[in-house]
């Protein structure tokens, strides 16, 4: 088993060892994951009722979605968590260019995720399949639940596309911070940032199903 | 470093230290930040009552026309509950002490405090910003689908300010959470630490899982009402009542984070000026966490004639009598506390006597209201805005200040005048009275809340209600003037413990160095072994009984 | 109180850097769980029958997710305590709108 990196110089006021660093940065962490649970839960409230109420308008509004592409898109950030995993890894091993690369390959599958998502947003503007409801101009039944369900949909997945670009702003800092600095970063800051990709990989897994598979059957 | 290394003018030296402040990640320092912030709103939120108590003591719209008045109790609200209630106590108080009473050098994340206070400053200046360009007139609770479509005030100016406020109160949360799990002292088990880092705790969690839910339900509101989704609007397809459920699953958990940290300090208060141990220590501590988790069980009693379902309202209002319960608990452990005690009426004592009182008054008005045929008559009338107000001035300002009096020597290192503080109890308490009892009778006759004017018949009682609001207003400057006075001139040096406490805080200097201890302390007893605690020291300006 | 030293608290070993086997696995899981929800999707299961099928399959990919990358596995009692708390206050909001909402 390859050493773990547990320099004194990586321990930060007020703990006095790795471990207690690593212990208090993953509760902290996990406290904050509890609150982003609730934060997105509220989406999947709203989403659940309006489901509910309105089956064949959700079932409508998954057809018009690409499947495919979410599929493609869902893989994606599957493997970045992958990736993830590895730059956590080096940076407890203390391996600088095995994380600055492994955080570039997280990077990049998130900015291929965001790229697919502009491209699916611009397809559905496009197309007319826009949130907003014109009550006025709104032809049909059909036409006012359409726009009810894209609302659900942008709100849903703008929401979780901010969070991917928060994500995608630290890995490019800590990237290239492990790729130009001399010291290693802490570790344990790494972890944390990984634990959050992931979280952002766990509110996909939801929003996939929840939005893309409805109504194919 | 370089400024004070030459000799700086004044001008370098003020610029230098004012950085030193800016950036420090001392949560000492930090606390004193958020002490000056929390005044600042304090005071804004107080000239707007001033003015709402002006126009209400005439019936008609006497000073400011009902749409003024609509934005002035809406401004009020939003710059009390989120500006000053929540945080007030557990920024200041719990900042300056949690590291202090469980022995740590600082918070576990110092840069993230210091970033929740920068949050925090952003937030309010968006709202501010927000009410001198005129303001929002949603009252504080948004209510859609007015807040969302038909207001025509900043309501997505405020609404940010809001967000950053909570998100603020999150960073907090979490830093509490993780340094009382990770920072404790040797020996510092969790049934050996005071109290009030125990209401904190259970405050941080409220924080934490609450506020998430306001932030996006407010970010929702924005967004209908800045791109027209449907989602409050029934109109547009949406649901209100969905948004009422979840700014009351944030709300009515927001006021136990009101109020449990006041609990806190009361606990430490009640012990050190009767000289005893706290009664019943095991059963405070679990009623708060019991408190902070039934807390989220009563939201829809806030929602009875809203159109919430028969089955939900009851419910309800059967799990809201249960929060009265572990609250119950506590007042009667305080009063045993006191019971045969040696106890001595200095200024945070002659406050928290204030707080048990009104505190029980504000509870019980509260178990009223959770009775549901009883709120279909007293919803939204001066009843409740009286009940509420009882919580949360009669209770939770009297705590804030009873702590400020208690740990100011320890912040400060220097003494206030006691017949000063003192005199500002007994006026805040008197105006009290005088301001929310009269509004108690008024909301029973039916005066609806909200609104700029009145009938003829509820004159006499408004006029008492704002003439106790001036001895209200009196009573809160008494207190600024003493402890202001203490930091100026030749005031009385505070020592470590002048008060006699028990507590790891008062083992250091006053006020302590920037790591807090010098040698790591380790714990070897209970939080409160007042038998065995040195004598208080007198305080020249007044006498001790 | 016992000895257990709460600063440091882990499951044990927290202090191990990843394996990449047991990463590799975990991620090979995921994607075959992919796969299965839609592939799933377009089999006539009834709209609760989706609802069900779709939750429970996003569940465990979740729960592989945060029980190795997230290395919950490896934690002590605390960050599984409030992961715990952030669904648990989830299903507290769920129920009581639930409760409004079917009896409304």
């Amino acid at each position: 088993m390859a050493e773990l990196h547990a320099d004194a110089r990586l321990v930060r006021e007020p703990f006095t060892d790795v471990a207690h660093q690593r212990a208090a940065v993953s509760l902290g962490m996990w406290v904050f994951i509890a609150q982003e649970v609730l934060f997105f839960g509220v989406l999947f409230v709203w989403y659940g009722l309006f489901r509910a109420q309105h089956p064949d308008v959700v079932a409508a509004g998954g057809r018009a979605l690409d499947v495919p592409l979410a599929t493609v898109m869902t893989v994606t950030l599957l493997v970045s968590s992958f990736t993830m995993v590895l730059a956590v890894r080096s940076a407890m091993l203390g391996a600088r260019r095995g994380l600055a690369g492994w955080l570039a390959a997280t990077g990049l599958l998130a900015v291929a995720f965001l790229a697919m998502k502009a491209w699916e947003y611009h397809h559905h503007i496009a197309a007319g399949e826009v949130p907003v409801v014109d009550l006025h101009a709104a032809s049909s039944v059909v036409e006012a639940g359409r726009a009810q369900f894209f609302g659900l949909y942008f709100v849903m997945t703008g929401f979780h596309a901010l969070h991917v670009v928060g994500g995608v702003l630290v890995i490019a800092w800590r990237a290239l911070a492990a790729a130009r600095g001399r010291e290693l970063p802490r570790w344990t800051a790494i972890m944390g940032l990984g634990l959050y990709w992931h979280l952002v990989d766990v509110v996909w897994l939801f929003v996939f199903p929840a939005l893309y598979l409805a109504g194919h059957a | 470093m370089n400024t004070t290394a030459r000799t700086p003018s004044g001008a370098h030296r003020f610029w230098g230290t004012l950085r030193a402040w800016l950036t420090t990640k001392d949560h000492k320092k930090i606390a004193v930040l958020y002490l000056l912030t929390i005044t600042l709103f304090f005071v804004i939120g107080g000239v707007i009552a001033t003015i709402m108590r002006i126009e209400l003591a005439g019936p008609g719209e006497d000073v400011v026309s009902a749409e003024a008045y609509n934005r002035l109790f809406s401004l009020h609200g939003v710059i009390m509950v989120w500006f000053f209630l929540i945080p007030a106590v557990p920024t200041v108080l719990g900042n300056y002490l949690i590291p202090l009473m469980i022995g740590a050098p600082d918070l576990a994340f110092p840069r993230l405090n210091l970033a929740s206070w920068y949050v925090f400053v952003a937030g309010g200046a968006l709202t501010l910003v927000a009410m001198v360009t005129g303001g929002v007139d949603t009252g504080w609770t948004f209510y859609t689908p007015y807040s969302s479509t038909f207001s025509q005030s900043h309501v997505v100016l405020t609404v940010c300010g809001i967000f950053l406020a909570g998100v603020s109160s999150i960073f907090t949360g979490l830093n509490f959470i993780v340094t009382i799990h990770k920072l404790r002292a040797p020996g510092l088990t969790w049934f050996r630490l005071p109290l009030f880092v125990w209401t904190h705790y259970a405050t941080s969690i409220i924080l934490v899982l609450a506020t998430p839910v306001l932030g996006m339900t407010l970010l929702l509101v924005l967004i209908e009402h800045a791109v027209g989704i449907g989602i409050f609007d029934p109109a547009y397809g949406g649901d209100p009542l969905l948004f009422q459920h979840f700014f009351w699953f944030y709300s009515h958990p927001a006021v136990y984070v009101m109020i449990l940290p006041g609990m806190g300090v009361v606990s430490e208060v009640i012990c050190c000026f009767s000289r005893r141990r706290i009664f019943g220590y095991r059963f405070i501590a679990w009623a708060t966490l019991a408190i902070a988790v039934f807390g989220f069980l009563v939201w829809g009693h806030h929602m009875f004639v809203s159109g919430q379902s028969y089955l939900a309202s009851l419910v309800f209002s059967v799990l809201s009598y249960l929060v009265a319960v572990p609250s119950a608990i506590k007042v009667f452990n305080w009063l045993a506390t006191l019971y045969g005690g040696a106890i001595r009426l200095d200024t945070p004592m002659l406050y928290v006597l204030g707080f048990i009182g009104l505190f029980t008054v504000g509870g019980v008005t509260g178990v009223v209201l959770a009775t549901l045929a009883v709120d279909v008559h007293l919803h939204d009338t001066y009843f409740v805005v009286a009940h509420f107000h009882t919580i949360m001035v009669g209770g939770m300002v009297m705590a804030y200040l009873a702590g400020l009096h208690f740990w100011w020597p320890k912040m400060t290192g220097r003494r206030y005048d006691e017949r000063l503080g003192r005199l500002g109890a007994v006026l805040v308490f008197v105006g009290f009275l005088l301001t929310f009892l009269p509004q108690f009778i008024l909301g029973y006759q039916g005066l609806p809340r909200r609104v700029a004017t009145y009938d003829e018949r509820f004159h006499l009682l408004q006029v008492m209600s704002s003439a106790g609001a001036s001895v209200l207003a009196l009573g809160y400057l008494v207190p600024a003037v003493a402890l202001v006075k203490s930091l100026f001139g030749k005031a009385e040096p505070a020592g470590r413990n002048p008060w006699g406490a028990t507590g790891l805080e008062w083992q250091t200097t006053s006020p302590p160095p920037a790591e807090n201890f010098l040698a790591q302390p380790v714990v070897t007893g209970d939080a409160y072994d007042y038998p065995n605690a040195p004598a208080p020291v007198a305080a020249r300006g007044g006498a001790h009984g | 109180m016992s000895a257990r030293d709460e600063r440091r608290e882990d499951g044990g070993r927290a202090l191990e850097p990843p394996s990449v086997v047991t990463s590799l696995v975990v991620l090979a899981a995921l994607l075959a769980l992919t796969l299965a929800t839609v592939a799933l999707a377009y089999v006539d299961l009834g709209t609760v029958g989706h609802v069900v099928v779709g939750l429970a399959i996003a569940g465990a990919k979740a729960g592989l997710v945060m029980g190795f990358f997230m290395h919950l596995g490896h934690e002590g009692r605390l960050p599984r305590l409030f992961a715990g708390f952030g669904f648990t206050w989830l299903a507290f909001l769920v129920l009581f709108v639930v409760i409004d909402v079917v009896t409304r």
